[in-house]
């Protein structure tokens, strides 16, 4: 009997519990609102001339990104299992394809803090920190729609319509954000970075925009 | 016994080797991952080969002994003509990849020769056929795909209702489509032995002309039987899964919930008429089921497939009929 106890734990201790499709893409939608919410702090650190705590922040999300690709990869192999429905799998295919791109902009907005060190001007200072705010907010809703999705079809649209109305107040920020970049006349090279970074965090935003217009299309096709 | 018999059982079993390997019955089963590749068309063909041997004697006897009329005696050049125009009208709209119905095909086939045998003997045509039965046949045809239609609408309204409240999350409506999953498997096994009996019978009917001639007696019949159906079955098994495998590729994208309604209405539909002795096209019951269900849905079926499968089903009886005609003919002529 005892032999028995230990031979099967030694087989629990070999083999670690295979993690269920569910869990990896609960795990894949929490690294979004990681990433996006590291992307918040980084701008922030950068906003309070803070440049090595917005570094630290800048390499979390380049460390989470990494992950984000292991848990896509696992993914994908297992999306041609039996595991998943074949009539699910592109749409499945897709939603992991989507959190992929949203994690992807948000790191490319935190390799972009990090090429320069700008001159600070508080007037844009709360707008860049106003940007990254409603990126960190749409990050939580966005994660909450694709969990949301797989229980609860009702609230993931009404989270997807959360996620638009950001947007739009993100655009009034960039345009007005790009308004004031050019009243200021600062140095070229500062110019140029500001100019990029508000266009990078804005496409992280309307990347996560277009994939909670997607999780509304996939609503629509699966409720009857 | 004569060596025409011979050839004769030798064509009505290469024709049940072609029924089967064209038999896509288990696609729906492939393509939605309720069972893989292999083992549905083992279960295919062992269901068919069943199908062979415990339905298929109503419909091979309409086919073979009950369409042509009291004061024709059937003889082995009708069933030599009968057999090569199907075979060769099968090629041909294989070719064409037309989709086209065996079983049109040899009832077209039987009216050919009766013309030619009302013609050659001096006999009036209309005794040449059993009117009725041939009433009923074409009743059988026309009344299939309607019932299909309409059926596949009446379940897919159901299953509409149903799936309403299955529907919360994706993970809610994946559970309920993996039950559905194994309904379909159901009606696909019902569906693959009612085709099984109502399909052989189309290779099966030249048995029982030849029985009604005398050629062959009941013993001898029934090992051939037992013959057409392994034949039927090794067509399904070595062949047919390529055909299966092909269409599961872009069947298995649609939602078991979607392909049930058809599945429910083909299956009964094949299920009655084969027990009625009626040989009727599984494939027109499905196309015209699958449109119905798409109908309930908003979906409108594609055009110019629609009218190509129309036309190719209109033309097998009358080029059928001609083929059998000028074959007999020929034998008639010249042997």
């Amino acid at each position: 009997m005892l032999r028995k106890l230990k031979k099967n734990q030694n087989k629990e201790e070999k083999k670690p519990r295979k993690v269920k499709m569910q869990e990896l893409f609960v795990q894949a939608a929490k690294n979004v609102e990681l990433t996006l919410n590291y992307m918040h702090n980084a701008i922030y650190a950068l906003c309070d001339d803070n440049m090595e705590e917005a570094k630290n922040f800048c390499d979390l999300t380049v460390k989470i990104e990494k992950s984000a690709d292991r848990i896509f990869e696992q993914i994908s192999v297992r999306m041609f299992t039996r595991e998943v429905m074949v009539f699910s799998r592109t749409d499945r295919l897709y939603l992991a394809k989507h959190i992929e791109q949203v994690i992807d902009a948000a790191e490319t907005v935190a390799r972009r803090i990090l090429i320069h060190n700008p001159k600070l001007f508080p007037e844009l200072n709360e707008m860049l920190k106003d940007a990254a705010r409603k990126g960190k907010k749409i990050g939580q809703y966005l994660t909450q729609a694709i969990v949301k999705i797989f229980d609860d079809f009702n609230e993931t649209e009404k989270l997807a319509d959360q996620i638009q109305k950001i947007r739009r107040e993100a655009r009034d920020v960039e345009y007005a954000f790009l308004g004031k970049l050019y009243e200021l006349k600062i140095e070229y090279s500062d110019l140029v970075y500001y100019d990029q970074l508000i266009k990078k965090i804005l496409s992280a935003i309307n990347k996560a925009e277009n994939f909670g217009d997607g999780l509304r299309g996939l609503v629509w096709k699966y409720r009857l | 016994m004569d060596w025409i018999i011979i050839i004769l059982v030798v064509l009505a079993i290469a024709l049940a080797f072609g029924i089967g390997s064209n038999d896509e019955t288990m696609t729906n089963v492939v393509g939605s991952g309720a069972l893989k590749l292999k083992r549905a068309v083992i279960l295919g063909g062992l269901l068919a080969f069943c199908g062979v041997i415990f339905l298929s004697t109503s419909v091979g006897k309409t086919i073979g002994a009950s369409l042509l009329g009291d004061s024709v005696t059937y003889n082995s050049f009708m069933m030599m003509a009968i057999l090569l125009s199907t075979s060769i009208w099968m090629i041909i709209s294989s070719r064409t990849s037309a989709p086209i119905s065996t079983t049109h095909s040899v009832v077209g086939s039987v009216f050919g020769i009766s013309i030619v045998w009302a013609i050659s003997s001096g006999q009036n045509y209309l005794l040449s056929m059993n009117w009725v039965k041939i009433g009923q046949v074409v009743f059988g045809w026309v009344i299939s795909p309607i019932l299909g239609f309409f059926g596949a609408i009446l379940v897919q309204s159901i299953i509409k209702r149903f799936m309403k409240y299955r529907s919360a999350g994706l993970l809610e409506v994946e559970s309920t489509e993996k039950y559905l999953q194994y309904v379909i498997l159901g009606f696909v096994c019902i569906n693959q032995f009612s085709r099984g009996g109502n399909d052989s019978a189309n290779a099966l009917g030249v048995l029982f002309g030849l029985i009604e001639a005398g050629d062959l007696t009941q013993e001898v019949a029934s090992i051939i039987i037992v013959f057409i159906g392994l034949l039927f079955m090794a067509g399904l098994i070595l062949i047919g899964k390529n055909v299966i495998k092909n269409i599961s590729t872009t069947a298995g994208k649609m939602r078991p919930s979607d392909a049930l309604a058809a599945e429910v209405s083909t299956s009964l539909i094949m299920l009655g008429a084969t027990l009625f002795g009626l040989p009727i096209s599984g494939s027109h019951i499905l196309v015209f089921a699958l449109i119905g269900s798409a109908r309930m849905k908003g979906e409108k079926p594609d055009k110019k497939s629609f009218r190509k499968m129309v036309a190719s089903w209109f033309l097998t009886f009358p080029i059928a009929a001609g083929l059998s005609a000028v074959i007999y003919g020929i034998l008639v002529a010249f042997i």
